[in-house]
C-alpha cells in the first residue's frame, strides 16, 4: 500500500515500540536509586497520570520560575498549592539564551503547564530583538525528540549520575599523575563565563592537558583577518541600519553569519521609504542574502577575493588613496562594476559597509576591515570588540594537533563536548581512524551519532531548554540560560561534566552558574542558613528557611529580562595595518581551473547538528525549496555543458575523495562551480535523518575549508527524485509578487490600482466597518529576505504535522503559511522576489460557497473560519482556492504520536483529524486569547495587540497584523500604503491580506 | 354466491364486439386481460380517462414547494450565516433541488399511486388465476371475463362461445 | 402488382431495414425473447461472471484501503484535489443518461424504433448511476460523515450549504436514481408477469409472481398504466437534463479557469448522451449476437444510435470549440493558460486521445455501410467511451494541477488504488448486467408485442411516425 510506504514523523514505528520498552526500564531504575534525578524527570509522561503530570508541572514550574533554583540532586515535590505564577491555560513565558556558534541568542520561551511549547526571540537581546528564526524555532522539537539519547553508559555498562562521578573522579586521579599530559578535551566554540572558569580550573588541576575547539562552521576567518588587520582577533559587530550602501563579498548576514536576525531586521528598515539603501553582493550560490541584493555579481568563491582587491584599487582611484596597495585592477566587465561600486561606497563614507563572509579567507576579512576603516565606517556602521568567545582560534588547526596526538597515540583520555566531531571533521585529518587508538573516549551528546557510537563513554546531554548556563553576545551581553523544564531524560550539561573533573559534579550547574555571578557582580556571598547543626552541615540545603539574601533579586531581574544590564563590553579603537594586509591578500592562491567545489552550513540543519530535526528537514530551503535531504547545487549553464538535469545523480568527486550526489539547478548560481550544504549523510541517524542526503564532509579537507578546484562531477546513468515544494519559479509573467525600481514607484500608481481598490460586483459587499474588530494582515515584499522563519513558526505554533518526503513528492506538504520564491529575468542571472503566501482571508472566500456543510464560513470580524469538526473532507474549498493554502489532512498525521511529541502540541490550538481541511487561521487562539485578556481588563485589544506566530517570528518584521477599524493600528497604516495591492485582485475576493510592492533600489550607473 | 366467466380470443376485433353484446345486455363489470395494451379496449368496454395525470401534478407541485421552502428555512431563516458573502436567501442557487423534489414527488405519486391506488397490488390472489389456461393471457391470448351471479354463469359461457371464444372457462367463487 | 403493394414496396424502400425481422406470432416472440431467462445457464455465461468476480474483488480490496487508510491512498493532492474520483464519479453519470433518453425521450417522439432496446438502456443506466454514486461518498475525506449533506435537523444545528453544488448534487442523483428505479420496474412489471405464466418451475412462479405483485393484463390496469408510463417518461426528460446540468455546476460555478465556463450544462449534456448511446453499443453488439435478438434489434437500431453518437459527438465537439474561443476572447491569461495547458502540458497524451477519439473517431459514422458494419460501431463506441473518460480527467485533473498560482503547481499521479477503483467498477458494472440479463427480461416483451399489432393492423408505413398513444 502506497501509505505504508511513507514515514509518517512521530508515529509510532517498531523501533520506537522498543525505545518505549526501554524507557520504561530507564524510569525504574530511576526510581530504584534515589533522588539522582528529580521523578518525573525520567518518567515518559504517557497519558500523564495525575502524579506524573503534577511531578512535571512541579518540576518545570519550579525550575523555571523566579525561584526555579533547585540542585538536581534534591526531590521534587508535587505543589499542594498551586504556585502563582501560574493559572492552568494561561502559558507562562520565560526568558533564556540558545547559542549559536558559541554567542547567545536571546529566546523568550512559552510554556504551557509547565510545557514549553513556542519559543520567540528576546526583544530585549541584542543578537535578536525579538526575531528568530526557523532554528531557534525548531529548537522544542529537538527538545522532545524521542529518538534523544538517555543516561550515561561506558562499555555499554549504565550508569546513574553519581557512579559516573566515581568512576570519572577516579579517572581524575589517573591523570593527577601526569598532570594530564594524556588528557585532552575536544570541545564546541562557547562564550560561556561559567564554562570558562571551569576550564581554567581544570587546567589548574591538569597543567598539562589541553581544550581544543572545534566548530565545522563558525567565524574563525573573520577573527583571523581581525588578526591580520589589527593584530589581534576581534569581533565585529554590524549596525546595518546606519549603511546606506552595503557590499557584500560572499556575506550571508541576513541569515546566516554574525547576528543575522538582528541585520535583517536593521536592513529591512531601510528597504522602503526615501532613505532606502542599496545592497551589492558577490557570491558563488544563491543565497538568502543574494535574493535581497540591488545588485548581485554571481562569481566562484576563489574570484571574490580578486573582485574585492577591484573595489579596492577603484576606492583608491576614488580617493581613498590609502587603500591603494590592496587594490588589483580586474579585467572585464567586472571593471565597470567595481568601480560603480566603489563610487556609490567612496560617497557614502561613515554611512557604507563591507562585509566579508565567513567562507572567505583571512585576508579577505583583512581587506574588508581595511576598506571599512579607510571609509570612516569603524565606529558608525563597524564596531570592534574583543572576541567573548573562549577560544577565538576556533578552526582545523588546532583540530590537526590533537588528530597528530591520537593517531600518535598520546592520549589516552579524550572528553568530546563538541558536535559529532567524527563526521564534521576534514576528510584529510582521518580523525575516524585516530579516535579509536583513545582508551577513554567520552562524548557528550543530545543524541546519538557516529562519535557516540564510537565512544566508550556515551553520556546524555540537557536539552538547552533544560539546563542552567550562561552565554555572551559578540558585544559581551550577557544573558543566564534557565531550564523550563527538568530534563526528561538522564541527562547532564557541559557545565555538570566539566565540574566532575574539578571534583563537584554534585553542586549542580545552577547553583554553579548563580554563585558564578554572585562572585562576578560583586554581590556579598550567600548568608548561612539559619541556626541548626544540620544547616551548618549541609549550606546548600535550600528547602530549609533563610536568611534574605540581597543578591536573588539582582539574579531575578536577570532571568525575568534575559540579560544582564549593562553587560556589553565597549568597543575598542582599532589601526589597520595595510602592509600585513597587504602581504596577506599577496598570499592568495590563484583561483584554480576546473570545477570549483564549495560549501556552505545548510540553512536548516545548519553544520548537521539538527538533521534529526524533522521541522527543519520538511521546511523548504529558503533558496531551492528542496526538502528532506541536500543536492549538488549547479548552475543552468554548467549543468548543460555537462549534460545535466536536476534530479540526476551523479559521482563529485574533489582529491581522491568522492561521494554519489543529486544535482540540482539553481537560476544564479555562479558557472563552474558546485555548491553542497553540510550536515546531511550522516553515518548514524535517528528514524528522521537516517539516509537522509550525501555527506559533504567527505569531500572537504582543512586545506580548503570552503572553497576548491578541480572537483569532478560524473554521471552515474541514476535518477532520483527530489521532494521540491515549489517546482515552478517563474510567474508566467502574471501579476502576482511584484516588485519595483525605488524610482519606478510614483509612476507606477496607476498600474498598481488595477491590483487594487474596490472591483465591480453584483453582491453587496458586507460592511464591516461598524464591528470593533477588523482583522486584517499586510505583507511588506519589500522587507521579506525569504527565510522561511514564518513557515517554522506557524509549524510550532498551529500543530502542523510533517508529513514526509514521499508525501511532500506528492505535494502533501502541510504548511499552512509557505514562502514562493519567483525568480526574474535571465535564468542565468536572475533577479529573485519571495513572497509568503498563506490564507489571505477573502471577505468574498471562493472557498466558501462550495463547502456543502459549511464547514467554512465567516465571522462578523471577518475571519474566514474552518469548523474542523464540521469538515467532511470533499476537498471542493481547495479546488476553490485560488492561492492553494489549504491544506488536506490525507492520512491520520497525528495517529499515535511518541509521548513526548505529544507534550510539544499547542493546547490552544485542535490537532486535526484525518480527512480533514485545515489552512491558516490568523492564529485565532491568539486573537481569543487577547479578547479574553481584554475583557478581563474591561478594555478594548490594542491595534496591534494581537501578534500571529509568523509576525511574532519574522526578523524583518515583514508581516504586520492587527485591526484594520483602527487607523492608528500599523496594519492599517500598511494597507494604506502606496506600495499596497491584493493578490489575485482581479478575481474580486476582497483579500484582508495586502501585499506590499517590493522595492529595489538598483545603481542607475549599473542600470 | 357470484361466478367469473373467462373467454379466450385470438383476436381484437372478435373480443371488442363480444364485449359490446355483453355491456348491450347489460352487464356492466367486464374486463379484457391482454399481454400488451389494447387500443380499442377503453372503448369497448365504456372506460374514462384516467386521472393519472392530476395525482401526479399535486405531488409535484408539493415536492417542488417543500423543496424551496426546506433550503429557504435552513439557510435563509433558521441559521443564516455569513457564506463567501453571498446572501442568505438566493433564489438563483435554490433552483436545482426545488426541481428535483418536484420530479422526485411527482414520480413517488405516480408509481405508487397506480400500484396501491389504481391497481389495488400487491394482490397475488385473484379468481382469474383459478383458470390454467389463462397463462396465456400474459402471453399471446386475449380474454375477457365477466363477473355474473352464479346461476347467469353458464347461459354467458354459451354466449361467449357463440360470440367467438376459442375456449371458455367458469369460475365460481371461493368458499 | 397492385398500387397498393407497389407503394408500400416503396415506403419499405425509403425506411430501411425494418424494427421488426419478419412477421412472428406472440408466443414465438415471447418464447425467443424469454428463452436466455428461461432456458439453461450457459457456460460462456459463468465464465464471464467468474472473471468479472475478479475484478470486484480488485475493486472490493480498493474501497476497504480508501476507507482504512483515507484518502492519502490515492494519488490526490493539493493542488490536484479531485482526480480519478470525481472524473470516474463524471463519466458513469454520464453513461447514465442514455438508457433514460431513449426510453422517455425517444417514446415522447414515440420512436417506435426505441422499444426493444429500452429496458437494455435502462438497466444499463440503474447500473451506471449505482457505480457512479459509490464515488461521491468514498471520495470524502471522512466518509462516514457523507449522511451530513443531507438536510435534517441534527444535533450539530448545522444545515447543508444549499449555495453548493454539492448538495444539489446529492438531491439530484439520488433523485435520478430513483426514478430510474421507478419508470424501470414499472416497465417490467407487464414482462414479470409473462415470464410468471411462461416459467416452467414453481419455483419460478412464486418468485416473479411476487415480483410482479399480481399483474394480470387487465384493460382497467392498462389504461392508467400507458398514462402513467407516459407521465414517467415526460418527468424523466427535464430530468435527464438537469442531473448533468447540476454536475456540470460542480465545475461552472467555481472559478478555476477551464471550470468556470457557462457552455457547461449543454456540453455537458452532450457528451452524457454521447457517451451513453456509446456505453449502450458496446454491450448491445455482443449481446444481440449471443442472445440472439437480431430479430428484434435490428440493423435499424444500430444505424439510429449511430446518427446519434454522430450528432451529439458534433456538439461536444462544438463545445470544445466555443471552450477555446472563451478561452481567448476572455483575455484573461490564466484562462488562456489553462487550455493551452491541456494542449501542450505534460498531460498532452490524454488531450491528444480525447481529441482522437471523441472529435476524429466519430466521424466514420457518416458513411451509412459503416453505420451498419457491427465491427466499426464496436471500435468506435469503445473509442468514444475511452474518449469521454479521457475529457472528464482533462477537465478535472488537468485544470487543477496549474492554475493561478505558479509556486502551487503539482502534479498528479494514480496509484493502484485509483486504478483500483476505476478498473473495479467496470467489472462490478458488467457483473451486475450479466445478472440482469441472467433473470430479467432484457427486451421489453410487452412493447414489441404492441409494436407487432400495430405493424400488422396498419402495416409498415406505421414507421416511423405512428397514430396517437395512449
Amino acid at each position: 500500500m502506497p501509505s505504508l510506504g511513507l514515514p509518517i514523523y512521530g508515529q509510532k514505528t517498531a523501533l520506537e515500540t522498543r525505545r518505549w520498552k526501554s524507557l520504561d526500564e530507564l524510569e525504574a531504575r530511576t526510581a530504584a536509586e534515589p533522588g539522582e534525578f528529580p521523578e518525573g524527570a525520567a518518567e515518559t509522561p504517557e497519558g500523564l497520570s495525575r502524579r506524573g503530570f503534577l511531578q512535571v508541572l512541579g518540576a518545570s514550574v519550579a525550575l523555571a520560575g523566579l525561584q526555579a533554583c533547585k540542585p538536581p540532586r534534591e526531590k521534587l515535590v508535587p505543589y499542594v498549592r498551586a504556585p502563582a505564577a501560574v493559572t492552568p491555560s494561561v502559558p507562562v513565558a520565560y526568558a533564556t539564551a540558545a547559542s549559536e556558534e558559541g554567542y547567545a541568542v536571546g529566546l523568550v520561551v512559552q510554556a504551557h503547564e509547565g510545557r514549553p511549547v513556542k519559543i520567540e526571540g528576546n526583544r530585549l537581546h541584542p543578537a535578536s530583538l525579538g526575531g528568530s528564526d526557523a532554528i531557534r524555532q525548531a529548537l522544542v522539537l529537538e527538545l522532545y525528540d524521542p529518538a534523544r539519547l538517555r543516561g550515561f553508559t561506558r562499555e555499554g555498562r549504565a550508569l546513574a549520575w553519581s557512579a559516573l562521578l566515581q568512576e570519572i573522579a577516579a579517572l581524575g586521579r589517573e591523570h593527577d599523575k601526569d598532570g594530564g599530559t594524556r588528557l585532552r578535551f575536544l570541545v564546541a566554540p562557547t562564550s560561556s563565563p561559567t564554562l570558562g572558569d571551569l576550564r581554567r580550573r581544570v587546567l589548574e588541576r591538569f597543567p598539562r592537558a589541553r581544550f581544543d575547539t572545534w566548530s565545522a562552521t563558525g567565524e574563525g576567518a573573520q577573527r583571523a583577518g581581525a588578526a591580520i588587520a589589527f593584530g589581534r582577533p576581534l569581533d565585529a559587530t554590524y549596525d546595518v541600519a546606519k549603511a546606506d550602501v552595503i557590499l557584500s563579498l560572499d556575506s550571508d548576514f541576513l541569515a546566516v553569519e554574525g547576528e543575522h536576525l538582528r541585520h535583517a531586521r536593521e536592513f529591512a528598515s531601510r528597504r522602503e521609504g526615501d532613505r532606502m539603501n542599496r545592497l551589492y553582493v558577490a557570491e558563488p550560490r544563491f543565497s538568502v542574502t543574494g535574493g535581497m541584493a540591488d545588485h548581485r555579481l554571481r562569481m566562484r568563491g576563489l574570484e571574490v577575493a580578486a573582485f574585492a582587491r577591484a573595489v579596492a584599487a577603484e576606492l583608491a582611484g576614488a580617493g581613498l588613496a590609502g587603500l591603494g596597495p590592496l587594490g588589483a585592477h580586474g579585467e572585464g566587465e567586472r571593471v565597470k562594476v567595481a568601480r560603480a561600486i566603489a563610487k556609490d561606497l567612496a560617497g557614502a563614507r561613515g554611512r557604507s559597509l563591507v562585509l566579508a563572509g565567513a567562507r572567505q579567507p583571512p585576508a579577505v576579512h583583512a581587506l574588508a576591515a581595511a576598506m571599512n576603516e579607510a571609509l570612516g565606517n569603524v565606529g558608525t556602521t563597524v564596531h570592534w570588540r574583543a572576541p567573548v568567545l573562549l577560544d577565538p582560534r576556533a578552526g582545523a588547526d588546532s583540530l590537526r594537533e590533537l588528530a597528530g596526538e591520537l593517531a600518535a597515540g598520546k592520549i589516552d583520555t579524550l572528553v568530546v563536548t563538541a558536535w559529532n566531531a567524527l563526521h564534521t571533521a576534514p576528510a584529510d585529518l582521518e580523525l575516524r581512524k585516530a579516535f579509536g587508538k583513545v582508551k577513554n573516549s567520552m562524548v557528550l551528546a543530545l543524541r546519538e551519532d557516529e562519535t557516540v557510537r564510537a565512544a566508550s563513554w556515551r553520556l546524555a546531554a540537557s536539552h538547552p531548554l533544560e539546563s542552567w548556563g550562561d552565554l555572551r553576545s559578540r558585544d559581551g551581553t550577557v544573558s543566564i540560560v534557565q531550564p523550563l523544564i527538568t530534563p526528561l531524560y538522564e541527562s547532564a550539561t557541559e557545565i555538570d561534566l566539566l565540574a566532575a573533573f574539578v571534583g563537584e559534579g554534585d553542586r549542580g550547574a545552577w547553583r554553579l552558574v548563580r554563585e558564578g555571578w554572585r562572585a562576578r557582580s560583586g554581590a556579598p556571598p550567600a548568608p548561612l542558613p539559619l541556626a541548626g547543626a544540620a544547616a551548618a552541615a549541609n549550606p546548600v540545603d535550600t528547602n530549609r528557611p533563610r536568611r534574605p539574601d540581597p543578591y536573588d533579586r539582582t539574579w531575578d531581574e536577570w532571568l525575568a529580562a534575559g540579560v544582564l544590564t549593562e553587560s556589553a563590553g565597549k568597543p575598542e579603537q582599532v589601526a589597520a595595518d595595510l602592509g600585513a594586509v597587504g602581504d596577506a591578500l599577496g598570499k592568495l592562491p590563484v583561483p584554480a581551473g576546473g570545477i570549483e567545489l564549495g560549501f556552505a552550513p545548510d540553512y536548516k540543519i545548519w553544520d548537521g547538528r539538527l538533521l534529526e530535526n524533522a521541522w527543519l528537514q520538511e521546511l523548504p530551503d529558503p533558496v531551492t525549496k528542496l526538502t528532506w535531504e541536500n543536492a549538488a547545487h549547479l548552475s543552468p549553464a554548467t549543468a548543460k555543458r555537462l549534460g545535466l538535469a536536476s534530479g540526476d545523480l551523479v559521482e563529485l568527486a574533489r582529491g581522491g575523495r568522492a561521494v554519489v550526489a543529486p544535482v540540482l539547478i539553481v537560476p544564479g548560481h555562479a558557472d563552474d562551480a558546485v555548491t553542497v550544504a553540510l550536515g546531511y549523510g550522516q553515518q548514524v541517524a535517528g528514524p528522521v535523518g537516517k539516509g537522509v542526503g550525501f555527506d559533504g564532509y567527505a569531500l572537504r579537507t582543512s586545506d580548503a575549508p570552503w572553497f576548491a578546484g578541480g572537483a569532478e562531477l560524473r554521471k552515474t546513468g541514476k535518477r532520483t527524485d527530489l521532494a521540491v515544494t515549489q517546482g515552478h519559479f517563474s510567474m508566467e509573467g502574471r501579476a502576482i509578487a511584484l516588485a519595483l525600481d525605488h524610482e519606478e514607484l510614483g509612476r507606477a500608481k496607476a498600474e498598481l490600482d488595477e491590483h487594487r481598490g474596490e472591483a465591480p460586483t453584483i453582491l453587496e459587499p458586507v460592511d464591516y466597518s461598524d464591528r470593533t474588530y477588523k482583522w486584517g494582515m499586510a505583507i511588506d515584499l519589500s522587507r521579506c529576505i525569504g527565510c522561511g522563519a514564518c513557515t517554522a513558526a506557524c509549524q510550532a505554533e498551529n500543530n502542523i504535522p510533517v508529513v514526509g518526503k514521499e508525501q511532500v513528492l506528492r505535494s502533501r506538504e502541510m504548511h499552512w503559511i509557505r514562502v514562493d520564491r519567483y525568480f526574474e529575468g535571465p535564468a542565468e542571472d536572475p533577479k529573485s522576489v519571495t513572497q509568503p503566501l498563506a490564507c489571505v482571508h477573502c471577505e468574498m472566500a471562493p472557498c466558501e460557497y462550495v463547502c456543502p456543510v459549511n464547514a467554512t464560513v465567516h465571522s462578523d470580524e471577518g475571519l474566514n473560519e474552518m469548523v474542523y469538526n464540521r469538515c467532511v473532507g470533499t476537498r471542493y474549498c481547495s479546488n476553490n482556492c485560488p492561492y492553494k493554502v489549504r491544506r488536506f489532512n490525507f492520512f491520520d498525521y497525528h495517529g499515535d504520536v511518541a509521548p513526548t511529541l505529544q507534550m510539544l502540541m499547542n493546547p490552544d490550538v485542535t490537532v486535526r483529524a484525518r480527512g480533514v481541511m485545515e489552512k491558516c487561521t490568523y492564529c485565532t487562539q491568539r486573537i481569543q486569547r487577547a479578547r479574553i485578556d481584554a475583557r478581563v481588563g474591561g478594555k478594548k485589544i490594542g491595534p496591534d495587540e494581537v501578534v500571529p506566530a509568523c509576525a511574532q517570528a519574522c526578523p524583518a518584521e515583514a508581516i504586520t497584523f492587527g485591526n484594520l477599524n483602527d487607523p492608528r493600528s500599523r496594519v492599517s497604516r500598511k494597507h494604506g500604503d502606496a506600495r499596497r495591492y491584493d493578490l489575485l485582485h482581479e478575481l474580486g475576493t476582497r483579500p484582508r491580506t495586502a501585499y506590499l510592492v517590493k522595492l529595489r533600489n538598483p545603481n542607475p550607473e549599473l542600470a | 354466491m357470484k361466478a367469473w366467466v373467462l373467454g379466450e380470443f385470438e383476436r381484437e376485433e372478435p373480443l371488442y364486439e363480444a364485449a359490446r353484446a355483453l355491456r348491450a345486455r347489460g352487464h356492466a363489470s367486464l374486463d379484457i386481460h391482454s399481454p400488451y395494451p389494447l387500443h380499442g379496449a377503453d372503448h369497448a368496454l365504456g372506460l374514462k380517462r384516467s386521472t393519472v395525470p392530476i395525482v401526479a401534478l399535486v405531488a409535484g407541485v408539493t415536492g417542488a414547494l417543500t423543496g424551496y421552502l426546506l433550503q429557504w428555512y435552513t439557510v435563509a431563516h433558521d441559521w443564516p450565516l455569513n457564506v463567501g458573502n453571498r446572501p442568505p436567501h438566493s433564489a438563483p442557487a435554490f433552483i436545482p433541488v426545488t426541481f428535483e423534489l418536484g420530479v422526485l414527488f411527482a414520480s413517488l405519486a405516480i408509481f405508487f399511486g397506480l400500484l396501491g391506488g389504481y391497481f389495488g397490488f400487491p394482490r397475488t390472489h385473484h379468481p382469474v388465476f383459478e383458470v390454467e389456461a389463462f397463462r396465456s393471457a400474459t402471453i399471446d391470448a386475449l380474454w375477457l371475463s365477466v363477473e355474473v351471479d352464479g346461476k347467469d354463469a353458464e347461459p354467458i359461457a354459451q354466449e361467449l362461445r357463440r360470440l367467438g371464444a376459442r375456449q371458455v372457462s367458469i369460475v365460481p367463487e371461493a368458499k | 402488382m397492385s398500387t397498393a403493394e407497389k407503394t408500400i414496396q416503396d415506403v419499405r424502400a425509403l425506411d430501411g431495414p425494418p424494427v421488426l425481422v419478419g412477421r412472428p406470432d406472440d408466443r414465438a416472440l415471447t418464447e425467443s425473447l424469454l428463452s436466455p431467462v428461461l432456458g439453461p445457464t450457459r457456460k460462456g455465461w459463468v465464465l464471464l461472471l467468474l472473471a468479472l468476480l475478479g475484478g470486484v474483488g480488485f475493486w472490493t480490496l480498493s474501497l476497504v484501503t480508501t476507507l482504512f487508510v483515507g484518502i492519502g491512498a490515492w494519488g490526490n493532492n493539493i493542488p490536484v484535489a479531485w482526480a480519478f474520483d470525481i472524473t470516474n464519479f463524471v463519466w458513469w453519470i454520464g453513461i447514465g443518461h442514455a438508457g433514460t433518453l431513449i426510453s422517455a425521450i425517444l417514446l415522447l417522439f414515440q420512436q417506435k424504433w426505441r422499444t426493444s432496446i429500452n429496458r437494455f438502456a435502462e438497466a444499463m443506466t440503474l447500473f451506471a448511476v449505482a457505480m457512479a454514486g459509490v464515488y461521491p461518498v468514498i471520495h470524502l475525506g471522512r466518509p462516514w460523515l457523507f449522511w451530513w449533506l443531507i438536510p435534517y435537523p441534527s444535533t450539530n444545528q448545522i444545515w447543508p450549504n444549499f449555495k453548493s453544488a454539492l448538495p444539489w448534487d446529492v438531491f439530484a442523483i439520488s433523485t435520478y436514481a430513483t426514478v430510474s428505479l421507478l419508470f424501470w420496474y414499472l416497465g417490467l412489471i407487464p414482462d414479470l408477469a409473462t415470464l410468471r405464466d411462461a416459467a416452467k418451475t414453481r419455483g419460478r412462479r412464486i418468485v416473479y409472481g411476487i415480483m410482479c405483485f399480481g399483474w394480470r393484463g387487465s384493460a382497467r390496469h392498462w389504461r392508467h398504466y400507458r398514462i402513467g408510463y407516459l407521465l414517467l417518461a415526460g418527468l424523466s426528460t427535464p430530468l435527464v437534463v438537469s442531473v448533468h446540468t447540476i454536475v456540470s455546476f460542480d465545475f461552472a460555478i467555481s472559478q478555476l479557469p477551464g471550470w468556470h465556463t457557462t457552455i457547461f450544462p449543454p456540453y455537458f449534456v452532450a457528451g452524457a448522451i454521447f457517451s451513453g448511446f456509446a456505453m449502450v453499443m458496446t454491450l448491445m453488439i455482443p449481446a444481440r449476437r449471443l442472445l440472439g435478438y437480431q430479430q428484434v434489434v435490428t440493423e435499424r437500431h444500430l444505424d439510429n444510435m449511430a446518427k446519434v453518437m454522430l450528432a451529439t459527438g458534433l456538439m461536444v465537439f462544438y463545445g470544445y470549440l466555443m471552450e477555446w474561443f472563451m478561452a481567448w476572447y476572455s483575455g484573461s491569461p490564466s484562462e488562456a493558460f489553462a487550455f493551452l495547458n491541456r494542449a501542450q502540458g505534460p498531460y498532452q497524451p490524454i488531450f491528444l486521445m480525447q481529441m482522437f477519439c471523441n472529435v476524429v473517431a466519430p466521424q466514420i459514422l457518416w458513411f451509412p455501410s459503416m453505420r451498419r458494419n457491427e465491427i466499426v460501431l464496436f471500435i468506435v463506441s469503445i473509442l468514444i467511451n475511452v474518449g469521454m473518460w479521457a475529457e472528464r480527467f482533462v477537465i478535472i485533473a488537468v485544470s487543477l494541477h496549474r492554475d493561478f498560482i505558479p509556486s502551487s503547481w503539482g502534479m498528479y499521479y494514480p496509484t493502484w488504488v485509483d486504478w483500483g477503483l476505476f478498473l473495479g467498477s467496470i467489472c462490478m458494472f458488467g457483473l451486475l448486467f450479466l445478472l440482469f440479463l441472467r433473470f430479467l427480461p432484457a427486451i421489453p416483451l410487452f412493447e414489441v408485442k404492441e409494436l407487432r399489432s400495430e405493424l400488422e393492423h396498419h402495416g409498415p408505413n406505421v414507421y416511423p411516425g405512428s397514430e396517437e398513444e395512449g
